[in-house]
This record gives structure tokens, sequence and C-alpha cells, in this order.
């Protein structure tokens, strides 16, 4: 679904945002970026959509090059990605449903199938009786939720979170991965930026760990600290890990994920 | 169709959000379209009162009829050819009986009446003479005069000379002005969509995000700029006609020049005019897109 080959990224000025990078990321993963500040984990977010252009190497998604795409079709690669940030990015003067529905209007959905659209997500985000309500009559949690139901509700084949939770406390940040998690069990490609300990090791997904730039480490249901935890038996007993996260704890079924 | 109104819907907002900076770009195009629609009326008024000194005529002779001791149709051109001959002369163009009430009644279109109680074969066959140089036409004059085929001469060399000093000076300020407002407008208009792409960073950040399409980001910011163009142009159009139909019952009063232009000139000219008016909101438009779209960051 997502594979980048020897990416490097050379800011103007020097910045060696990303060097070397390669990596395989499947249809229907979940995979963390993780690592400290300043390490490369937003550019390489940045990358995939195409918001910068790669300095060097290749760069495919759903099977196209994109470091080749023509900037005119870069909408249309931006269609198949969902995004959600740390700052949620909400229009202000919208109200909840209606900064859902903007993400539909402006790519030409016919009004019609728009209504019932936004209906589905706001419920799959749990937010069906808020949707009335504008971004500043929410908690943080809230307004996380309304920008992924934003990102999700013309059903893309990947979503992309840079640092989701970092706005918000451990409890809310629990209930923003449970919406994360579901969307990935849809079928849905997750990739997440994130230097939150807490839910890294207790989700156990595939780690990207990336260090200056570089890929130190990349790992199957791994934690955020290296190996250390990964060994102790049966799983490392961690506090974090009794958040009600792992993938088994909770298997809901989204609706209408026939498309 | 639900896409379209979304798309005024838009740049109606962006209007009314920054609704003094959208008068100001409204005015610069009314007021250099105003200027540049009035030297155009000016000019056309010139020249449907000097139709004959317009096409180069320095000096028309009117020719007596057969039956008042003159030529005959053939002998006046026979006569044509002869005036031509003459050292001092450029070209002579001979307008025969017919050609000249055609010509009355295109100056006199505004007034029926005139053009009614005139009979076609009341009106002289003329020659219009064109001289190497506007110096030589007293010479010419002269010996016009003297001649017992001709009626009467007249010479337009120092009214030439007058009104198309006249005329050019005010075409040139009238063009001028247009040109440095027109220019002005476009800054202008430029400046209402970097303002209006600057209230409106946030939705236009959202738009790239979810892969909104280059041109739906920019066509509620190019209908701004075509609005503003358009309702500028339409204004100078309207305020030109008025002022031109209010000058026009004045020159009922004034024997002998018209003031009346036709509604034919009008139409003709506000269509090209409300065009250029939307091209110029739509330059102006691109202008402000080009320096500030790429700015706000998806
Ligand atoms: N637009 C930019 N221009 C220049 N340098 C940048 C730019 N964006 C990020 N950087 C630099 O690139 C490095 C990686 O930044 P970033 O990808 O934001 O890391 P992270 O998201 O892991 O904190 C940092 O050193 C940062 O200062
Ligand atoms: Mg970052």
């Amino acid at each position: 679904m997502i594979r980048l080959d020897s990416v490097t990224k050379v800011y103007k000025g020097g910045t060696v945002a990303a060097r070397d990078v390669s990596l395989n990321i499947r249809r229907g993963e979940f995979v963390f970026l993780v690592g400290p500040s300043g390490s490369g984990k937003s550019t390489l977010v940045r990358l995939l959509l195409r918001q910068e252009m790669v300095t060097r190497g290749t760069i495919w998604v759903a099977g196209k090059d994109i470091t080749r795409l023509p900037a005119w079709k870069v909408p249309y690669l931006r269609r198949s990605i969902g995004t959600v940030f740390q700052d949620f990015k909400l229009l202000s003067t919208k109200t909840v449903s209606e900064n859902v529905a903007f993400a539909l209007e402006v790519i030409g959905r016919p009004r019609s199938a728009i209504r019932s659209q936004v209906e589905q997500v706001l419920e799959l985000v749990g937010l069906e009786d808020l949707g009335g309500r504008l971004p500043d009559q929410l908690s943080g949690g809230e307004q996380q939720r309304v920008s992924i139901a934003r990102a999700f509700v013309n059903r893309p084949l990947i979503l992309l979170a840079d640092e989701p939770t970092g706005n918000l406390d451990p409890t809310t940040s629990v209930g923003i991965m449970r919406i994360l998690d579901r969307i990935n069990r849809s079928g849905t490609t997750v990739v997440m930026a994130t230097h939150d300990h807490a839910i890294v090791n207790a989700m156990r997904r595939r780690v990207v760990a990336i260090d200056k730039g570089q890929v130190v480490r990349d790992e199957r249901g791994g934690g955020f600290e290296k190996a250390r935890e990964a060994v102790e038996p049966n799983g490392a007993p961690s506090p974090q890990q009794n958040l009600p996260l792992s993938p088994d704890s909770d298997k809901p079924t989204l609706p209408h994920m026939d498309s | 169709m639900g896409r379209m109104i979304f798309l005024i819907g838009e740049s109606l907002v962006n209007l009314r959000r920054n609704a003094l900076v959208a008068t100001g770009a409204i005015l610069a195009v009314f007021i250099s379209l105003t200027l540049a629609f009035g030297a155009l009326v000016v000019n056309e008024l010139l020249r449907l009162n000097t139709i004959g000194w317009q096409q180069g005529t320095h000096i028309i002779a009117f020719l007596k009829d057969p039956d008042q001791g003159g030529l005959d149709a053939a002998s006046q051109v026979a006569y044509r050819d002869e005036v031509m001959a003459w050292e001092e002369v450029e070209t002579v163009h001979y307008v025969d009986k017919a050609g000249a009430y055609e010509e009355f009644k295109e100056i006199f279109s505004s007034r029926p009446e005139l053009i009614e109680v005139t009979d076609p074969l009341k009106l002289p066959a003329s020659l219009r003479i064109e001289l190497q140089s506007i110096d030589l036409y007293r010479d010419v004059q002269f010996r016009l005069s003297a001649d017992p085929v001709v009626r009467e001469v007249r010479s337009f060399g120092e009214q030439i000379e007058q009104l198309s000093t006249i005329s050019r000076v005010l075409n040139v300020l009238g063009w001028g002005l247009s040109l440095v407002l027109g220019l002005s407008a476009i800054i202008l208009i430029s400046n209402t969509i970097s303002l209006a792409i600057y209230a409106r960073r946030n939705e236009v950040s959202v738009m790239k995000l979810v892969g909104a399409s280059n041109w739906f980001i920019r066509v509620p910011f190019l209908l701004e700029g075509l609005i503003e163009g358009v309702v500028g142009a339409v204004m100078a159009v309207l305020t030109v006609w008025l002022a031109a139909r209010n000058l026009n019952s004045l020159g009922e009063t004034i024997q002998l020049i018209t003031l009346n232009i036709p509604a034919r000139f009008f139409f003709r000219w506000g269509v090209v005019l409300v065009l250029f008016g939307a091209t110029v909101g739509v330059a102006g438009s691109l202008l402000g897109l080009s320096r500030h779209l790429r700015e706000v960051d998806s």
C-alpha cells in the first residue's frame, strides 16, 4: 500500500530530515512511527501527502509513484489519504456536521450522498448527538474525533495521523486510539506518528522507530523502547497494558464497511 | 449545479467579508472604464460631426447642378481627374448626389425630421480634396472658387488643425488615465483576493488537505474578482450612457452639430467594456492567487 525506497529529504538550509528511509507498509497494517521530537516523523507524513517533495528516492502509494505525480493530480492522491493532526484543524465557524460535510463538498460529492455519509461517520466516532455544535463547544477529545470523522468520511485507503493524541490527556487518548483501531479493522491502513510511550506499548502493533531521519528499528508487535519490554515474559505487564486497548479487548464492527 | 451554487455562495461570502476593499476595487474599475468610455464617446462625437474631415478631406468643392450651369455627372468625374492632376493635390474623391444624401442621413440619423424635409435632389455633388500638405489650402481654395462650375468651396485647414490637436490630447489623456487606473484596478482587485485568501486560509488549508482540486479552490476567488470587474464596468457603461443622453437633450438646441450617439454604439462598446471589466477582474484574481495561494500551507 505504501512503499518508500531509499527516501532522503533535505530541507532548504541543509537539515536532513529523512536519510535513506526504506519501508514497506501493506494494506490493512497499523504502523506507529516513533522517535524523539525532531527525528523526522512529520516529514515522512508530509512526504506521503506530497506536501513536501523527496530530495532522493521513490514513494509508492497504492501502486503509484507519487514523487512523479503532476501537481494537478496531487488532490486525487489526497482523496485516498485521510489525515489527522495534533491541532485538529477544524473550521471554527462551521458546526461539527458542517466540518465533516465540508470535506465531501469540496471534492464535489452530491449533496444527497453527503448527508447520510456524515451521519454514518459521526456515529462511528460517537458524536451523533453533537452534530450541531461548534468546535469551541467541544472538549479536545471530541474535537479530535470530529477531525477523525472528517478524515474518514470519504472512506480513504490510508489514514495518516501525526501526533493525534499530542494535545490530549491519557484517558481521552484511549478513546481516540479505540476509534483509530476500529478504522484499521475496517481494512484501512493506519500510519500514526507519536511519541506517546503508553499508547505504543499498549497497542502492540508494528513500530518503526526513527532517529535523526533514519529508521533505527522496525518491529512487529513492538513497544516504544527497544527490545527491553519485548523480551519480558508474556508480553510485559507494564501498567500501560491495562488500558483497554489491546486488539483483542474490543472487536467492534464498523457499519457500512463494504465500500 | 449544486457545486456551482456552493462556489458562488463562497465568493459572495468573500465579498461581504472585505466589503471595503472590494468597494475600492470596484470604484477603480468604474472610474477607469468611465474615462475610457468617455474618451470613446467624445471621439465618436467628433467623428460624427467631422465625417468629411476625418477621411483626410481638406477642401470640399460643391459642384453646381447641370440646371444651374454646372457639369453633368460624367463631366464631373472628368473634372475630378483634372483637379487630381494639380500639383498640390494628393487625391480627389468624387461624391455624387446620391452619395451626398447617404452621408447626410448618417450625420443626422438622430434627426429624422430633418431628413424628412430634405429633398435628396437638392444636395450637391462634391469633390473631396486631400492636399499634399495642409498648408497649401489657400491657393487651391482660391483657384477652385474662381471656376464657374463650382458652387461653393469649403476649406477646413484651421479647424482640422485645431480639432485634431484637441482630439489627440483628449485621446491621450483619456486612454492614458484609463490605462493607469486600469492597472491600479488590477492591483486593487488582486489585493482584495489576497485578503480573501488570508481570511479563508484555514478553509483553503483544509480544502488542500482533503483533496479539493486546484480549480475548485480557485474558482470562488476568481468569481470574486470577476464580480468586482463586471460590476465596475456595468456602472461605467450606465454612467456614460446616462451622461450622453443628457448631453443629447442639450444638443437639440444647438443647430448643425449632433450630440446624439446611436444606441448601437453604446450597445457594442458596452458589451466590449463589460468583457474588458471581466478580464481585468480575472487578471487581478489570478495575480492575487499566484502571489498568495501557495503560501497557505496544506
Ligand atoms: N519546513 C522545514 N524547513 C526546514 N527544516 C525543517 C522543516 N520542517 C522540519 N524541519 C526540520 O527537520 C527535522 C525533522 O522535523 P520533523 O519531521 O518535524 O520531526 P518530528 O515530527 O519527528 O518532530 C527537524 O530538525 C526540523 O527542524
Ligand atoms: Mg512532528
